[in-house]
């Protein structure tokens, strides 16, 4: 409740911010009023949908032996992990409904829904990149096998994801040079690329590209968290337990 | 009378620096991490002033304000923000205090209680980001706002210290929340994202939220009026009101500590 609560009070900010800079110009960065604020709204949605996770505490039940308590089930540890996340990003998105709707209420966002291509373009690339985090999520879990000091990584992480994930603006305000550095990494494709293609600034065959682009980094950074999960389990000694 | 004030202030002075070179030694122990904590903080202060200054070259200002007054309002916001945490950051681990029982120790030791809670963990990290933090503050403020008075300068240093009065106040009502339903952790990162909406200016906000920023959470007590004072532009609320609010919100903390005392069972314990 909380955190939906905090999800909410950003998205307030961003909003506000956004309002009150048009009250006084019509275009910025090349974004009207209107554009701004459905992407603002719809980066919001997106960041329930995308970057909520169950795996936050993942390193810590490894490094304090709880994951044992998974270990002795007869269930796949990293399947189960699926199933907890699909439920957690249930839980976020049905709390996202209300919330977008009482946004949708104060702010009047002007939505124009895409056609159907670039709308199962979207799903597509919000499901890649669902499964993007659980990848990145799963290899910061795995920090847990061999160290306690397992929040600063995500801590810097997060607050990476703060500035290139946008809630507060949108990634194409930075200057090109930054852009061009920031779409080397997975970042942009935890939530920006999405809207990108939602709002119908992306042609097909730029949604097409950042479609492949996500693929590839869940395909790299998945086989990397298997590695290293089979790694760790080989050293796995549930000290203390 | 003021000699027993004195002794006391020294028993309370050499319990809190014990506790932060215990910290002290806690922060080397976890270099890495620290280093990376750092580093993190760091990199969201840059890329915020980025953003601002992005902004600047862009629109014309936000409600009423030039972008470079903008600036003020965000580094008043970090001023307070880092001090609150490096004094309070034990508020952030006192649900396991109440469930494990370890509050009782506190409760029986010839000292406040709320003060061990409160100051129990000093955080070094954000000491050493505080420095350079507010020194590159001074330089951005005076190169934007550089002709400022004494008398205004005075006023802000006495709004300060109200901020910190009532980022005092909130870190209470966390810890009288805590010890009612040993939920802390949300409740006290709420607290820092409420405070983040007066990262800009609260009186951009429209009706009813402005009223709430000032008054009901008063986050825009503890930033807007310092900025606004120290830009010397005229103040949403007159100085008066600000530490009257101030003044009266850390004494209704004081209040509910009392009354969340009184329900503790120690049933953890």
């Amino acid at each position: 409740m909380f955190w939906r609560g905090r999800q909410f009070l950003s998205t307030i900010t961003s909003l506000t911010l956004w309002t009150v800079i048009f009250s006084q110009q019509t275009t910025a960065f090349g974004y009207t009023q209107a554009t701004m604020t459905s992407y603002i709204l719809l980066a919001a949605i997106l960041q329930s949908v995308i970057l909520s996770t169950f795996l936050n505490g993942l390193a810590q039940d490894i490094y304090t032996g709880q994951i044992s308590n998974v270990l002795v089930k007869p269930l796949q540890p990293l399947w189960l992990f699926v199933t907890q996340e699909f439920a957690d990003k249930g839980l976020n998105i049905s709390f996202v409904i209300v919330e977008t709707a009482l946004a949708l209420a104060i702010f009047h966002p002007q939505f124009i829904l895409p056609d159907p291509v670039r709308m199962l373009a979207f799903v597509v690339a919000t499901l890649l990149g669902a499964a993007l985090l659980f990848s990145i999520m799963i290899i910061f879990g795995t920090l847990g096998f061999w160290s306690p000091e397992t929040w600063g990584p995500r801590f810097l992480f997060y607050t990476f994801l703060d500035f290139t994930a946008g809630r507060l603006y949108p990634l194409n305000v930075l200057p090109i040079w930054l852009q061009n550095i920031l779409y080397m990494t997975p970042f942009p494709y935890l939530s920006y690329v999405q809207t990108q293609i939602f709002l119908g600034n992306f042609t097909l065959q730029q949604s097409a590209q950042a479609i492949l682009t996500t693929l590839v980094w869940v395909t790299l950074l998945a086989v990397v968290g298997k590695k290293l999960w089979t790694t760790g389990m080989r050293e796995y000694g549930a000290l203390g337990r | 009378m003021l000699h027993t004030f004195i002794k006391r202030a020294k028993i309370y002075w050499k319990v809190w620096k014990t506790i932060a070179l215990y910290g002290l030694a806690e922060t080397f122990v976890n270099r890495s991490t620290n280093v990376l904590f750092l580093f993190g903080k760091s990199m969201r202060f840059g890329m915020t002033l980025f953003f601002l200054f992005l902004l600047s070259k862009t629109i014309k200002g936000i409600a009423g304000y030039t972008t470079d007054q903008v600036i003020i309002f965000y580094l008043i916001y970090q001023f307070t923000d880092t001090l609150a945490q490096v004094f309070f950051r034990g508020v952030y681990e006192f649900s396991w205090k109440v469930k494990s029982g370890e509050l009782d120790f506190f409760l029986s030791k010839p000292m406040n209680p709320l003060f061990r809670i409160m100051t129990g963990k000093p955080d070094l990290i954000d000491a050493i980001f505080f420095i350079p933090t507010t020194i590159l503050s001074v330089y951005l403020l005076l190169k934007v706002a550089p002709g400022f008075s004494g008398f205004s300068l005075l006023a802000v240093a006495l709004l300060l210290i109200n901020g910190f009065l009532i980022a005092a106040a909130f870190h209470i009502f966390v810890v009288c929340l805590g010890i009612i339903t040993t939920e802390v952790d949300n409740a006290v990162m709420m607290y820092r994202d409420l405070n983040a909406l007066a990262r800009f200016p609260v009186n951009m906000y429209s009706e009813p939220l402005r009223t709430t920023l000032f008054f009901l959470i008063p986050v825009g007590m503890m930033n807007t009026i310092p900025a606004q004072v120290l830009l010397n532009v005229t103040p949403s609320h007159s100085i008066f009101i600000t530490l009257c609010v101030g003044v009266g919100f850390f004494l209704l903390s004081l209040q509910t500590w009392k009354y969340s005392v009184r329900k503790y069972t120690s049933a953890g314990g």
